[in-house]
């Protein structure tokens, strides 16, 4: 089985207002997937059905052949656009906590990463700028051997040194079998590590095709499709 | 991973609760030498009658602190920890949400038994500094005494309140859970839904508190027990089992919440 992701005929609304509709869509292993569309277009909705954190209004969806619940997330890996870690912990909490909760976790890898930003394991995470919270976050994320990542708006709100930094981890640190749903604004900056590209708009999907695909048939890059097809 | 989750919700209560239950026993000790070493405790313009009063008022404001945060913490902490941002992390964990519910239920329960078990002591080193050892010893020995008589005569009776204490404190807890979960299905107009989620869970409660009283006053009189202890025995396990059903509805409705109407924003 090839997929990693499958979602059928998927809806979600939130009481009157629709996110998702009818969506249809399946992913494959072993790619870096790029999520865009407008704001408002459904993305953080799509990720957060993937994660287990909203509950589909209908329609279903599978990782891994299996339907959102405890074996799915122990192959997913979500990086939110939001700073979860509890305020009170020092890194070496939450480094304890990846280590107990994932067995995929690998603790050497995510001390050599922090290690390499100047993150001691005994730094407190309230005393974090949140530049540093959303790096500790990412390290935590891509330290899992995941079988599919999911990376909500990863480096927006940062320098382009950071984001080098973080595209730079998560490219050299992902499963070459796993896939990574990466949701962003900043097209330019991921293009040129993204294989496929899923553009939703209004809940629905818009687009779907290989980055090589879009350049061949449109003779643009990606970036440019995404400002000629959500045109305002 | 029950095991594991209960470990990180003591390590993440312990930040609260240890310093709160240093200062309380130390305020205590505190209390107890400028009670033991005042000069004249009446005449409060003295240094160490100050002393008493300042430390007395910290020893009872502690105090409530303790109990007030025991309780409630528990209720932010399972709120905080699940339907706001740290439910991003808490949420995605290879865990079932009854672990979630369970752990936080078992971790606030070994909170309450360390917070009494500190109270006991407090009280203990309030008795042995103020009246000495001797008085403490034959104010254990009274204890033990009533136990035995206690144990001797209504066992039932005693077990029965334990665990009458043990279930309605559960379905309170487990109540203000289902309530809390509540608010969060109805988070995209959460202030009106907050407010009626608070309003439902009163409601709740004055149901089953009167419902419950109504169900137990019909059993006491369709048995009609002849002795006090017999009463005892009854309203006790009356309201042990009713506590315990409420406890298994609300359990059953956080879980059903979680597992399917997360509406985390």
């Amino acid at each position: 089985m090839n997929e990693i992701l499958v979602c059928s005929d998927l809806c979600k609304n939130y009481g009157q207002k629709t996110a998702l509709s009818h969506l249809e869509l399946t992913l494959e292993r072993g790619k870096i997937i790029g999520l865009l569309g407008p704001n408002g277009s459904g993305k953080t909705t799509l990720i957060k059905l993937i994660a287990g954190l909203l509950v589909p209004t209908y329609g279903s969806l599978t990782v891994g052949g299996n339907r959102i619940g405890v074996e799915t997330k122990k192959i997913v890996s979500y990086l939110p656009e939001r700073t979860y870690i509890p305020e009170w912990m020092k890194v070496k909490d939450i480094l304890d906590f990846f280590e107990d909760f994932y067995s995929d976790f690998s603790r050497d890898r995510a001390v050599e990463m922090l290690t390499s930003l100047n993150i001691a394991v005994g730094d407190k995470i309230k005393t974090m700028s949140k530049g540093t919270k959303e790096k500790v976050q990412l390290i935590l994320v891509m330290s899992r051997e995941a079988e599919l990542y999911l990376l909500d708006e990863p480096i927006a709100g940062v320098d382009p040194a950071a984001r080098d930094y973080i595209l730079r981890t998560i490219i050299t640190n992902y499963n070459e079998n796993a896939s990574i749903i990466i949701s962003t604004h900043l097209i330019t900056d991921i293009e040129p590590v993204l294989d496929d590209v899923v553009m939703i708009q209004n809940g629905t999907l818009r687009i779907h095709a290989s980055v090589d695909e879009i350049r061949e048939k449109n003779q643009m890059s990606v970036d440019a499709l995404f400002r000629e097809v959500f045109r305002c | 991973m029950l095991g594991k989750l209960i470990k990180h919700d003591m390590r993440c209560c312990s930040k609260a609760f240890i310093p709160m239950l240093v200062a309380y026993l130390s305020v205590c000790l505190l209390m107890v030498v400028a009670i033991r070493y005042a000069d004249n405790i009446d005449n409060m313009t003295s240094m160490m009658g100050i002393m008493v009063a300042v430390t007395t008022t910290a020893f009872v404001g502690l105090l409530y602190a303790l109990l007030f945060y025991s309780f409630f913490g528990s209720v932010s902490r399972f709120k905080k920890n699940l339907f706001t941002d740290e439910g991003y992390l808490m949420n995605t964990l290879p865990v079932k949400p009854w672990q979630h519910i369970t752990s936080k239920l078992l971790s606030s329960f070994i909170w309450y038994a360390i917070t009494l078990a500190a109270i006991f002591l407090s009280m203990a080193i309030l008795a042995v500094g103020i009246s000495g050892l001797d008085e403490i010893g034959r104010m254990v020995s009274g204890i033990i005494r009533m136990m035995k008589e206690l144990l001797k005569e209504g066992v039932g009776v005693v077990m029965l309140g334990l665990v009458m204490l043990l279930t309605s404190g559960v379905c309170v807890l487990l109540l203000l859970y289902f309530v809390t979960a509540l608010e969060n299905v109805f988070k995209l107009r959460k202030g009106v839904f907050g407010l009626l989620s608070f309003i439902a869970g009163v409601v709740l409660f004055w149901l089953i508190s009167t419902e419950g009283a109504r169900f137990v006053i019909n059993v006491v009189e369709a048995f009609d027990p002849k002795t006090t202890q017999g009463t005892l025995e009854l309203v006790f396990g009356c309201v042990s089992i009713f506590s315990a059903l409420f406890s298994v509805v609300f359990f059953i409705g956080t879980n059903y919440i979680i597992s399917h109407k997360l509406n985390l924003e």
